[in-house]
């Protein structure tokens, strides 16, 4: 490999597009590009250090993006060499971007000053640089210096780009990145069958997550209409429900019918959704919550005491979320850092072929061998994630089926209180429609997380059955609104 | 609630705005639905994760609760202000004395001046400052301004103005000097289902209506029902609200009547509390928190500059005057650009009103 510093010197947009992205591309293959001289190219355009001036040139608000000193370039491919310059092919993760130089101070501050929904830009490894743009003496055009045209790739390349593989690896990505699940991840990094949508529904069948072959019949379908819709615009769940309905794929599927009719009345707002009850394809109740909530910040506010659904089913409704809004739609507390998160990155980078760069490969389970600060997050760690994202809804759970009461507080909101004191003790009743929140201390429940073992809290978890509540507990419950009979959805 | 932008979604006129470096002056215009006010937010959140004092100015009080909630979640507390409870309090803190008045409500604009050219506020006291509707604030008020300020952002839509006490564009460049001007034409607001419902009603000048969103802003078409009474649309209502307890639904009522006794039909029965919002005028004042979730009253007098995840029409057979005239049209055309992704038109009783007989159904999924 060379050691020869290579740049991409793009307008800052350009820069901005491909950290959201979560994926360094080719200008053809980006929504939106600013005109920098290298619009609708099929290669990118990587420079050695004495041509960054000119490139700059043409950028209304340059930045020079240095390639780490880990990534070379793929045997056939043209070098770069620190005068030249190449079109090359393929695609790059950020973490691959070992800096971002700026012309002065003022460049700097005005980057930092920016966050966006997936990335804060003063977290970038920003470098005040003004050497390298400055005016090269040599007014050597860029088509003499090996910039071109077409021409540049070579004759026997593909003629155009095929990103398929590469934004179904960002579904993936999405998906996997918001299920939170270190094992499915590394699973994901070490399947391929050359259909990344494929490999996740065979891994997801295999874990358990899928009961019957109907499930993956139903989860491939419906994950295919989510990839085919988001790569035109926004998904529009009644047209995911009547592309289901339509489906051949689907044909014979006991249940399905009702059940779909079912999501489509409460999508409509015209029946309300109810806590479900066992039966039922966990699909197809992930897919109703998915719906419910698309956006992968909310579809993690489901709980199961809201829901009735189990940890899978939860899990499955935000797989979907992240699917849909792929890894560049995840929001920066969503992303995650770390070995996990850069292996995710390459593999989905990787997903374009053919690709000029080369880089080392890491696994997340041999980072899990290199110490313990490059392990996959522990549940622990995962909930104080949650927990410092503002996401309490699973550790309220932990918390109740663990029966760490003094973890949890109660709040009733509601517009008037009946307050009686009866000896020593007080009862306040509620009218009916009163807003029951519970919510988690914190510092409470992480001082138990470090006390217990996580297998006691995984065993609490897969091996309870539901929590019987008491006669007054469930006359509560009616009290505050909900039906006296069943009250179970039949999704 | 706010969030910050997705970089990809950003449209190029968007970014052009947001890409001005962080020290310079402009107006920014363009019809309502845009996301003029969106931009401010964001704006103001660049400038303060800059460490640059920066204020934010609104006009009115319902429109800066709306806000404010908004720009507390990006954690911007105490930057937004009326110009009403700012002004005031800024000259007090800086000459020790409350700003002149010509009478209980207006400023002596021509004294405030006066006072700031003769002891200048000094410059690291000076804040950017941020103006939004900007074309409600009078044209002496940018006089003073700009000797206030260390630099300004200003959104404005001069079809919007009501009165002539309020200003032009012409008007906010001769007075702030600001010579950069932007333009925003793209609906921000909407989808494009609902967009293209909206504008339908619109009899207004051309340049007072975003242009559509693009194809890819799909969403779910309006829907019409008919209820055989209001109890059936009360139970939609719920229905929706229980099932979407995390978006905002704005109930939009032709009547203040009917305002409360929506909210008497509903308290209690939902998932969150409801709130009501008469205007101050009807001598009976509700707030609307939209930091929360939840059923949201309002008249249709009120809804402007308002937006919604939900919006409800119902009782439409309630409505007394004429389909056809220019001003239920673009009244019309206000009530359902008010909806950001679902939008849902009911009326019940016997009949199919007029109003329903004027709505352009290949544009909705009729659910009669």
């Amino acid at each position: 490999m060379t050691q020869t510093p290579m740049f991409l010197v793009v307008d800052r947009s350009n820069a901005f597009s491909w950290f959201s992205r979560g994926v360094v591309v080719p200008p053809s293959l980006m929504t939106k590009y600013r005109d920098d001289g290298m619009s609708g190219r099929d290669a990118l355009p990587v420079v050695g250090g004495t041509s960054i001036a000119r490139m700059a040139a043409r950028a209304r608000i340059p930045v020079a993006l240095e390639i780490g000193p880990d990534v070379g370039i793929a045997d056939g491919a043209s070098d770069v060499g620190p005068d030249g310059a190449s079109w090359l092919r393929g695609a790059l993760s950020p973490h691959r971007i070992s800096a971002v130089h700026v012309p002065d101070e003022g460049a700097a501050r005005e980057i930092g000053a920016r966050a966006y929904r997936g990335f804060d830009a003063a977290a970038l490894p920003i470098r005040v640089s003004p050497e390298l743009f400055e005016t090269a003496e040599s007014p050597v055009p860029l088509e003499d210096a090996a910039m071109g045209g077409p021409d540049i790739v070579p004759a026997d390349a593909p003629p155009a780009l095929d990103d398929r593989v590469l934004t179904r690896r960002e579904a993936v990505a999405g998906a996997i990145q918001c299920a939170a699940d270190p094992a499915l991840v590394d699973a994901v990094l070490h399947t391929s069958s050359g259909d990344p949508v494929v490999d996740l529904v065979s891994l997801l069948h295999d874990r358990g997550w899928l009961d019957e072959a109907d499930e993956r019949r139903l989860l491939s379908v419906l994950l295919d209409e989510i990839h085919q819709q988001t790569s035109a615009g926004t998904i529009v769940p009644s047209s995911v429900i009547a592309a289901l309905r339509s489906s051949g794929k689907l044909e014979g599927i006991r249940g399905l019918p009702s059940a779909l009719d079912r999501v489509e009345q409460i999508l409509r707002g015209e029946s309300e959704m109810r806590r479900f009850r066992g039966e039922g394809q966990r699909a197809t109740k992930a897919m109703l919550l998915f719906l419910l909530r698309p956006q992968p910040e909310e579809v993690t506010t489901w709980g199961p005491e809201d829901t009735g659904a189990d940890d899978i089913v939860l899990m499955l409704s935000r797989l979907l979320a992240g699917f849909a809004s792929r890894f560049g739609g995840l929001a920066t507390n969503m992303r995650a850092e770390g070995v996990t998160v850069d292996a995710v990155l390459d593999w989905m980078a990787d997903g374009l072929q053919p690709n000029d760069f080369a880089w080392p490969e890491r696994s997340p389970v041999e980072a899990e061998r290199t110490g313990e600060e490059n392990a996959p997050p522990s549940l622990a760690m995962q909930l104080q994630g949650e927990l410092d994202t503002g996401s309490e809804a699973r550790a309220v759970h932990v918390a109740q089926v663990m029966g760490w009461t003094e973890c949890l507080r109660l709040s009733v909101v509601a517009d008037t209180v009946d307050v009686r004191t009866q000896g020593r003790r007080v009862r306040a009743a509620f009218p009916v429609g009163a807003e029951v929140v519970w919510n988690i201390d914190a510092a409470a429940f992480l001082s138990r997380l470090d006390d217990v073992d996580e297998a006691a809290i995984a065993s609490a978890l897969d091996g309870k059955k539901p929590r019987r509540r008491s006669a007054g507990a469930r006359a509560k419950k009616i009290a505050a609104g909900a039906p006296a009979g069943d009250t179970a959805d039949p999704v | 609630m706010l969030q910050l932008p997705d970089f990809n979604a950003l449209s190029a006129e968007q970014d052009d705005v947001l890409d001005l470096p962080l020290d310079s002056s402009v107006i920014v215009t363009g019809p309502p639905g845009t996301g003029k006010t969106i931009i401010a937010i964001w704006r103001a959140h660049m400038m303060d994760k800059a460490g640059r004092p920066t204020l934010l100015l609104m006009y009115g009080k319902l429109l800066s609760t709306y806000t404010g909630a908004a720009v507390t979640s990006t954690g911007l507390d105490g930057v937004v202000s009326t110009y009403h409870s700012w002004f005031p309090r800024f000259y007090k803190e800086s000459y020790g004395k409350p700003p002149p008045m010509l009478d209980r409500y207006t400023f002596d604009w021509a004294a405030c001046r006066q006072e700031f050219m003769t002891s200048p506020i000094p410059k690291q006291q000076r804040r950017h400052i941020i103006v939004d509707e900007g074309q409600d604030m009078p044209r002496d008020f940018y006089l003073a301004l700009s000797l206030v300020s260390s630099s300004m952002t200003i959104l404005a839509d001069e079809n919007q103005r009501i009165t002539n006490q309020q200003s032009t564009l012409d008007d906010i460049r001769a007075a702030t000097n600001i010579g950069d001007m932007r333009t925003l034409t793209t609906n921000y607001r909407n989808t494009r289902p609902i967009a293209e419902f909206a504008a339908r009603f619109y009899t207004g000048l051309p340049s007072g209506i975003p242009s559509l969103p693009p194809e890819s802003k799909a969403g779910e078409r309006p829907t019409l029902s008919a209820h055989r009474n209001l109890n059936e649309s009360i139970q939609q209502l719920l229905a929706y609200e229980r099932t979407f307890a995390n978006q905002s639904i704005g109930v939009l009522l032709p009547y203040t009547k009917q305002v409360k006794s929506f909210y008497n039909r509903l308290s209690g029965k939902t998932k969150n509390p409801v709130q009501g919002y008469l205007s101050g005028q009807d001598g009976k004042a509700f707030t609307l928190d939209f930091s929360r979730p939840g059923i949201k009253l309002v008249t249709w007098a009120s809804a402007k500059g308002l937006e919604f995840d939900a919006v409800f029409l119902p009782e439409l057979q309630a409505f007394r005057g004429d389909p056809r005239e220019d001003g239920f049209l673009m009244q019309m055309y206000v009530l359902a650009s008010r909806a950001k992704q679902r939008l849902f038109l009911q009326y019940s009783g016997e009949g199919v009103p007029a109003l329903v007989d004027s709505l352009p159904l290949e544009l909705v999924e009729d659910r009669r």
